[in-house]
């Protein structure tokens, strides 16, 4: 060993880069900022790792930007490759955006374009330019019509398309491309739908389909979308939250759906007055593993409960989501039948109702469930799930039946109640203690209550608890903490603690 | 006879600066690099197989490498592939304490724990030296870790310059 002690023998600088690398995975992004300004060496491992700089850190340029030459100027001499793009409010000439791209498109690998105005042309160029592009995203953009006609181009890295509130036009610049995920969110204006069209009939490798608002309408308004259909989703979610769709567009999407019933996994329907989607999915897609109805209102006709009873049980789905108003139980209690596998299960029932029925229908029809998420709990004393070990609840109704509740179902694991009165906290804490599996522990508040959990659960924490989180819900209207959140590691140490104080 | 023999084997290792430590099969094989090698030999040349030369720990580290690796020695070790995505915060609190120790001997587990390839150890080391760097200014982590600052006023402004094009996400 070296006796003299110089710059080079510091044992830090003997770590190889790989380490140095390593110890910038653990931080956060100020502190990255930080340990790269320290020293000359921790600078240049970071601007070589393409890693790191995608993980936290993005080019945005918008506004004042496209005014200021000075700016420009400076931002075409940085030497770091950043993957990640992000332009709004373009007012630079085609020349600036031509240099940007020649510059970064090579490396660029998500790009996203909102709210400007952008002739084909330049479109065009930037995309060539930009050959390793896997994400698209654009938002509120005109195009402007300059060439005389549109040739696409073929990206083969592009995955990821989400479309906004945009000419339609775009779609043919990348109709080639064969993308695996597509999302529409905007308007979409029936002289242009034979684009979208279009472009979907020219897709094979199409994956996942996500779509909102009047596009759903315009989309099906009409069956050409089954006819051509050279791929097969995994994934479909529709969000209407705006008016009804008529029968014609209903029937359409549930052929469209049919199409796909031997591969779809993941099927999400939103929005009220989607009954008829909604039937169609619970009596006829089979293979599905999760399923999200977030819909207001279930089905009411009664012919399609006899018609789901004498349905085959669907046995691949795990995963379950049902939101809206759920008046009658009876309703929700038909369709979980259908679904004797579920594990994870989240029932947010908006009409108030009591859930205490459902609890006990739950234990003795669904063995599985390892994930509830309810309401409330009441009536709950004597009912156990077999499998339970994560438990969500919205609020407490009643902390004794609660109580009652998790110490019967000692497996659990995990508990999150969203929102404690401060009079419920010390009846809640104590059930909770007994619970000898409790690892972690999710609880909103007010800060007075928040402060009495702390001090209870400091005082005598259970056995196991590794994570305690503290969510802080604001009682003030309009306060600026309105929603904080801590997470607290057990045994605590003066570390947390402080945490804990910063918090409150 | 299979019966006599024991389940968990002693093995033997030497340092760089030649103590010999007794350990056993099953906390040795933490060690990606003894595994190898070990597997190499095949199950039976265990028992005939001297001491394991391991050239580049010395024994003050070896030491707490092999307290380490002993702990641990019955549970499930997450490969380098699953640590990359780990992103659980929590520390065994036993683990916690074992790393309480000075940078000197910090450094050496680290560049110990890559050599021997213990992912689990790796992390937990280089995770240390991230939690001390966490919430300091550049000449705090400089004075911590006793590097002198070799920036020029202009390199410093350029780099400054690099991170302001650098929108956080």
């Amino acid at each position: 060993m070296d006796v003299c002690e110089t710059t080079s023998s510091n044992p830090f600088h003997q770590l190889p880069d790989e380490l140095i690398h390593n110890i910038f995975t653990y931080l956060d992004k100020k502190s990255i900022k930080n340990f790269a300004l320290s020293f000359k060496r921790s600078a240049a491992v970071l601007s070589t790792s393409t890693n790191l700089l995608n993980k936290y850190f993005k080019l945005k340029l918008e506004n004042d930007f496209w005014q200021d030459r000075e700016k420009i100027f400076d931002l075409l001499s940085l030497r770091r490759n950043l993957r990640e793009l992000e332009l709004s409010n373009i007012a630079g000439s085609h020349n600036v955006l031509i240099a940007i791209f020649k510059r970064f498109g090579l490396h660029i690998t998500k790009l996203k374009i909102s709210n400007s105005k952008i002739d084909d042309f330049t479109l065009r160029e930037i995309l060539r330019l930009s050959p390793m592009l896997q994400e698209l995203h654009v938002s509120e953009i005109g195009i402007i019509k300059k060439l005389p006609a549109i040739n696409p181009i073929f990206m083969s890295y592009l995955k990821r398309l989400t479309v906004q509130y945009c000419d339609w036009i775009i779609l043919k610049f990348i109709m080639r491309s064969q993308i695996h995920s597509l999302t529409i969110k905007s308007y979409l204006d029936e002289g242009n739908r034979i684009h979208l069209v279009d472009f979907l009939s020219s897709q094979f490798l199409l994956k996942e389909l996500m779509m909102q608002g009047t596009s759903i309408r315009c989309l099906f308004q009409n069956n050409d979308i089954s006819n051509n259909c050279a791929y097969s989703l995994n994934k479909f979610a529709i969000d209407n939250t705006i008016g009804k769709n008529s029968d014609t567009v209903n029937f359409n999407i549930s052929t469209f759906m049919n199409l796909h019933d031997s591969t779809l996994k993941c099927v999400e329907i939103s929005g009220p007055n989607m009954e008829h989607v909604t039937a169609f999915v619970l009596l006829n897609l089979k293979m599905i593993q999760d399923l999200i109805l977030d819909v207001r209102s279930l089905p009411k006709d009664q012919n399609f409960y006899y018609a789901l009873a004498e349905e085959e049980k669907c046995t691949t789905l795990q995963n379950l989501k049902l939101c809206g108003f759920f008046f009658q139980q009876e309703l929700v209690k038909s369709i979980l039948l259908q679904f004797p596998m579920i594990q994870n299960l989240e029932i947010n029932d908006w009409s108030n109702g009591s859930v205490s029925d459902l609890l006990q229908f739950i234990s003795q029809n669904l063995p599985h469930i390892e994930n509830l998420t309810i309401t409330e709990i009441s009536n709950g004393e004597d009912i156990k799930l077999n499998a339970l070990t994560n438990l969500t609840v919205q609020y407490i109704r009643n902390t004794n039946q609660l109580s009652k509740f998790i110490i019967k179902n000692e497996k659990i694991e995990a508990l999150k109640v969203n929102l404690v009165y401060i009079g419920q906290v010390k009846n809640l804490v104590t059930s909770i203690r007994d619970l000898s599996n409790l690892k972690y522990l999710s609880i909103g508040g007010n800060k007075k209550a928040l402060n009495m959990i702390m001090n209870l659960i400091h005082a005598n924490a259970p056995q196991k608890l590794q994570t305690l989180e503290l969510s802080m819900i604001s009682d003030e209207k309009g306060g600026n903490d309105a929603r904080k959140a801590i997470k607290l590691n057990f045994p605590l140490n003066r570390n947390e603690i402080f945490k804990f104080n910063v918090l409150i | 006879m299979d019966i006599d023999r024991p389940s968990d084997p002693q093995v033997s290792v030497v340092s760089s600066d030649g103590t010999m430590f007794h350990t056993t099969l099953k906390s040795i094989l933490l060690s990606g690099t003894i595994k190898d090698m070990i597997e190499h030999i095949g199950e039976g040349g265990v028992e005939n197989m001297g001491a394991i030369p391991l050239q580049n720990v010395d024994s003050k580290t070896l030491e707490i490498v092999i307290k380490w690796i002993e702990h641990h020695k019955d549970n499930i070790q997450p490969t380098s592939e699953e640590i990359k995505d780990k992103t659980a915060d929590f520390i065994d609190p036993w683990d916690e304490n074992f790393l309480e120790m000075d940078l000197d001997k910090l450094y050496n587990l680290i560049t110990a724990a890559n050599y021997l390839n213990i992912p689990q150890l790796l992390w937990l080391s280089t995770r240390k030296i991230a939690m001390l760097i966490k919430n300091r200014t550049p000449q705090e982590i400089r004075s911590l870790f006793n590097i002198e600052d070799d920036w020029t006023p202009q390199e410093i402004e350029a780099v400054q310059k690099e991170n302001q094009w650098c929108e956080e996400k």
